[in-house]
């Protein structure tokens, strides 16, 4: 079996969804091809070639192909895919644009956002905003499927590197003309959306340590801040970031509690995380028991010490 | 379980009940929930909140009853008691109070629709409609109590204080009303008043219309209540107040035509008191399934799960019977008046008791203003005495039942 | 300018769904039912196009069973003008459901198509792109504004890290995302008005869609409750555990 997967990449460099995307097609076995689609992307082709599990590189470059608008993109994977028996794309805001498309014009259907590999035809995903967990097999003959890449670790760089070669570039279907594009800059995502969230106690103290202890590695993770209804009614942050059962409820996929008891009703708020860590100096303090990860220090030490290992680990 | 089955309910009644929760869920519970301190501090002003009028504006809930000739709709006639049910029910669920102050502008005005001269129903239903903050309000009660007013006393010692006479071509009106449900706030007032002290309430009792801003009616007062407080009770002062002679609804025999009004409006009573049930019921639920003692779950101690039972069993209970006196009413089957008398008297004593196992499963949580839970225990305890209270109910079910036996009792005390 | 809409009837966002206990599927008895939250959005776009006079006319579509005919009346009670059930009770997978919708397209001729970008039961976020695909049309996925100009329609789009603002000549389709707009509700009197718009209903047979299902659920299962927390010794230690074991750094 051979799968290619659509890279993720911003033209010179390889997203590292990409790297997960090429684990979780290995996973079903078979011979691992990667497409880099864009416009002045030999880089990221590059980038591709040299990740563990890829036997080759596709790379189509043309600037029909820049900012991946659906169309001209689908349609070059559909002019490919005749090569292979699964077509597999990250489930980023791009692959899902992308490959419902791809999946259409090949009278597939789709295997949104997996979540485990269980065979080449046999996948779970979940459904009911993750609630459950379905394991569907699939009859088509080619598969088409997006993977969510918090699923599945990175596939390794490796010094050596795969051949890359030029695929051709089919016509632009031209349905669809690129503007604009505005990327966020460091604002601070709404507590109730974001996908990580920092959040703080009575311990942080004062307005001014939320902002020196607290901001930094918030933002570094681009997450959003919370608070304990003792830290709003401290004044040390406005009311509108209580997390608990009288102020906001959230489930992000993650949420660092420091410097937080774990009161009932602060947990109302944050019980349904994915996963919760808790930075608290009291070893019995309650957040404990319902915390994945729990770190007994104090929270002035240890969260400038996470700020900077993060920092650390993403430029590397 | 709960709350109305939807198999009995029409396309309409559920779209119309799914607009209402959605309504409630996004604007008036997280309101409440973020106004718990300021119940207490708020000025009679601040308690009609634009976000909520706002919201009841949207979903169109302030205007119901107010006939489609005029700009409004009609509901289905065979069922619009039940609607009013289920809609009262789910904004009570919310908060009783908002509740309380849209369903008076209903039950106005059917009264509206049935006794206003066209002209003065082509005056004031559209600037109902056009007006987010106009509201109706009912004016029965006096200093000196309601209940005979209920029963009725039909003797002339025990008829309204407050009197009019006809001077030329206007009603001229002196006394007082107090307890009114949006008392404080309304634009228009329906307003009983004797008008023969010669005979018994039920021949000498008329109707009028009373638009604020008359010469002569004075807001005294916006009466601070236990429960419900986001309706603004007030009381009111009739001194030589003036309405034009065609402003009277009903002459003489007001007090028995007003007998469409009572019938739905206990049976909205009814629904309100069970919409703070079901809330009393949610979130008990929730908190037994979340709130450890012992080691587990409340819920999983017996005592606690009998406890829920109790609530769900008398919830239902109540449910049934508004659902069958709601559709008497609709019918106009006979029984109706006993029936609606029993819903709203059984609601409120049933609710007030499935409120107190709210408290108590709370633990101390339960007595904590910040909870929410004492609120839905004051909020219920209100339903005792609006619309008749509960001896005075069951004394209508049976005089009633038995009008040549019970229903010749009544008398003034000499 | 004549716009359809898709809608679909899903569980209540707010009820916790459960397995059943077979694995069969999920329990959806006595689940209150209500429209997709996105596309709620789509519908409510439609009607602020007709609001501000760029469209003259949306139809909504629905495909699914009978209930889904109350799904429709929510629309039509929100402004759109009148309603298509297709009707089908079996589960009918999104490649089939873009099928119809095509069909549907091909009779009504809309000038621009606009879904909700994912519907919160299966979570497949395929609908919109697949139907675009099929018509040949450019796709606005994910909009969180659109801007009508003449013939074409632009649309900002909210992608991994911002945003990105696509051109698309008409007819076009667009799937909404969640900023796009606040829907309304459906207000009590529209909804007694609604109760006069025309629902029309067919088959998927009608439009020679076969919805046999591409996908064979083998088994459907709730994930594994929050296991007892460890307790890390270092910063270092928790970083290292946050990226590889639970995946979310
Ligand atoms: C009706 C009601 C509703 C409520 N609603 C909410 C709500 O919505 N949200 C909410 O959060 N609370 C709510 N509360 C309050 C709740 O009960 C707790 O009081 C509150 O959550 C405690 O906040 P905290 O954890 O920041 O403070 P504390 O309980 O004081 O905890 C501070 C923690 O910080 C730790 N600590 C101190 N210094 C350090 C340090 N240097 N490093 C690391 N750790 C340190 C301590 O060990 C302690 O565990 C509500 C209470 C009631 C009664
Ligand atoms: C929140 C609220 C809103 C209200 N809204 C309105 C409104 O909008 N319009 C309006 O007109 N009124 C309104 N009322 C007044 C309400 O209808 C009366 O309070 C109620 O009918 C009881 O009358 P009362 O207060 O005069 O009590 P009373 O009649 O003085 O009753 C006191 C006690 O005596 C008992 N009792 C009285 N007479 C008898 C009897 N003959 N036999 C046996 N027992 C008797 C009663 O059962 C009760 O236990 C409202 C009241 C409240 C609390
Ligand atoms: C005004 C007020 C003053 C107070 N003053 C003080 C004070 O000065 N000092 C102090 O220490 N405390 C004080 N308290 C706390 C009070 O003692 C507790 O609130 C009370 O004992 C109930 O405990 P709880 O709130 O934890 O409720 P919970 O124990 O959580 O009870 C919740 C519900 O669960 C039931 N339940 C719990 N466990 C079981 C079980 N094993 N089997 C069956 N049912 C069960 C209870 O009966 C109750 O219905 C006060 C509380 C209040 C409201």
């Amino acid at each position: 079996m051979t799968i290619l997967v659509l890279a993720e990449h911003q033209d010179t460099q390889l997203d590292e969804a990409t790297a997960k995307a090429v684990s979780a097609a290995g996973r079903m076995g078979g011979d691992v091809h990667v497409l880099v689609a864009g416009s002045g992307c030999g880089a990221a082709a590059e980038a591709a070639a040299r990740l563990e599990g890829v036997a080759k590189v596709l790379l189509a470059d043309d600037p029909s192909l820049a900012n991946r608008l659906a169309e001209p993109v689908a349609a070059l994977v559909v002019s490919l895919a005749g090569g292979y028996d699964a077509l597999l794309a990250p489930s980023t805001t791009s692959g899902k644009n992308i490959m419902p498309r791809v999946a259409a014009l090949l009278d597939v259907m789709q295997i949104s956002d997996v979540i485990a590999v269980e065979g080449p035809d046999l996948f779970q995903r979940p459904i009911y905003a993750g609630n459950v967990i379905q394991t569907v097999r699939s009859t088509d003959a080619r598969k088409v499927l997006t993977v969510r890449v918090s699923s599945f670790p990175a596939a390794a760089v490796t010094a050596a590197t795969r051949p890359i070669e030029a695929a051709a570039i089919s016509a632009d279907p031209a349905r669809s003309s690129f503007v604009r594009s505005e990327l966020s800059g460091s604002e601070r995502p709404e507590l109730t959306g974001a996908r990580i969230v920092v959040s703080g106690g009575r311990a942080l103290a004062s307005a001014e340590n939320f902002e020196t202890v607290l901001a930094p590695l918030a933002d570094r993770l681009g997450a959003a801040i919370g608070a304990s209804r003792a830290a709003v009614d401290a004044g040390y942050v406005s009311n509108d970031l209580q997390v608990g059962q009288t102020g906001k409820i959230i489930a992000p996929d993650l949420y660092i509690a420091c410097g937080i008891s774990g009161a009932i009703q602060h947990l109302a708020g944050m019980k349904d995380s994915k996963v919760i860590v808790a930075i608290n100096k009291d070893p019995e303090a309650p957040i404990f028991q319902v915390a994945d990860y729990g770190l007994v220090a104090d929270l002035f030490e240890a969260v400038p010490e996470f700020h900077a290992t993060v920092a650390e680990k993403m430029r590397a | 379980m709960i709350h109305a089955d939807d198999g009995i309910l029409s396309q309409e009644q559920r779209l119309m009940r799914d607009s209402c929760r959605s309504f409630v869920d996004d604007v008036v519970t997280p309101f409440i929930r973020s106004n718990w301190q300021r119940e207490w501090d708020m000025s009679p002003g601040e308690r009609l909140p634009s976000a909520i009028l706002e919201g009841a504006e949207a979903i169109g809930v302030r205007t119901l009853g107010v006939p489609e000739e005029f700009g409004g709709i009609d509901l289905e006639k065979e069922t619009e008691v039940r609607t009013f049910a289920l809609i009262s029910e789910e904004i009570a669920r919310g908060d009783s109070g908002l509740a309380d102050k849209l369903v008076q502008n209903w039950k106005v005005s059917i009264v509206l629709r049935q006794f206003a001269p066209k002209h003065l129903q082509e005056k004031w239903f559209p600037r109902l409609l056009e007006d987010p903050k106009f509201l109706l309000a009912h004016c029965l009660t006096e200093p000196r109590g309601a209940s005979d007013r209920w029963l009725p006393y039909n003797v002339p010692e025990a008829s309204m204080h407050t009197k009019a006479v006809l001077d030329g071509d206007h009603w001229v009106i002196n006394g007082r009303k107090q307890f009114i449900s949006n008392g404080f706030d309304a634009s228009l007032y329906v307003v009983y008043a004797n008008t023969d002290p010669s005979v018994g309430m039920l021949q000498g009792t008329s109707s009028f219309l009373v638009p604020r801003g008359t010469p002569g009616l004075t807001i005294t007062k916006c009466n601070e209540t236990m429960g419900c407080r986001f309706m603004n009770n007030g009381e009111l002062v009739f001194e030589d107040c003036r309405v034009p002679a065609d402003h009277l609804l009903v002459k003489s025999t007001a007090l028995a035509s007003a007998g469409q009004y009572f019938r739905a409006g206990k049976i909205i009573q009814a629904a309100k008191n069970l919409g703070v049930g079901v809330a009393c019921f949610e979130r008990t639920a929730d908190y037994v399934q979340n709130y450890v003692q012992g080691g587990r779950i409340l819920i999983k101690h017996q005592a606690v799960a009998l406890r829920l039972a109790d609530m769900a069993t008398r919830i239902e209970a109540v449910r049934s019977l508004v659902e069958r006196a709601a559709k008497a009413v609709d019918e106009a089957h006979p029984d109706a008046d006993i029936l609606c008398n029993m819903a709203k008297v059984y609601a409120s004593e049933e609710i007030m008791k499935v409120a107190t196992h709210a408290l108590e499963l709370h633990g101390g949580n339960g007595a904590m203003l910040e909870f929410g839970i004492e609120k839905l225990f004051r909020d219920a305890a209100i339903f005792l005495h609006m619309d008749a209270t509960v001896d005075v109910s069951r004394m209508k079910i049976i005089k009633n039942m038995f009008p040549a036996t019970a229903g010749k009792y009544a008398g003034p005390e000499s | 300018m004549k716009v359809v809409v898709a809608v679909k009837r899903v569980a209540d966002p707010n009820v916790k769904v459960r397995a059943l206990a077979d694995g069969s599927g999920v329990d959806l008895a006595n689940v209150k039912m209500t429209m997709n939250p996105f596309d709620e959005i789509a519908v409510e776009e439609a009607v602020r196009l007709k609001e501000a006079g760029h469209a003259t006319e949306i139809v909504v579509v629905s495909v699914g069973p009978e209930k889904s005919a109350e799904t429709l009346r929510t629309a039509l009670a929100m402004g759109a003008d009148r309603g298509l059930l297709v009707r089908s009770d079996a589960v009918v997978e999104p490649l089939a459901v873009a099928k119809i919708l095509k069909a549907v397209a091909e009779t009504e001729k809309p000038d621009l198509i606009i879904v909700g970008k994912q519907a919160i039961d299966d979570d497949a976020n395929q609908t919109g792109q697949m139907l675009a695909a099929l018509l040949g049309w450019g796709q606005g996925t994910f909009a969180s504004k659109i801007a009508i100009g003449g013939a074409a329609i632009e649309v900002t789009r909210e992608v991994d890290g911002g945003l990105q603002t696509v051109n698309l000549p008409l007819p076009a389709l667009v799937t909404a995302d969640l900023r796009l707009n606040e829907p309304r509700y459906a207000s009590l009197p529209n909804i007694m008005k609604a109760k006069k718009k025309p629902i029309d209903e067919k088959t998927p047979a009608d439009y020679g869609v076969a919805v046999e299902p591409r996908l064979t659920v083998v088994r459907v299962h709730e994930p594994a409750t929050r296991k007892a927390g460890i307790k890390v010794g270092s910063v270092a230690e928790l970083v290292d555990k946050l990226r590889t074991e639970a995946g979310v750094l």
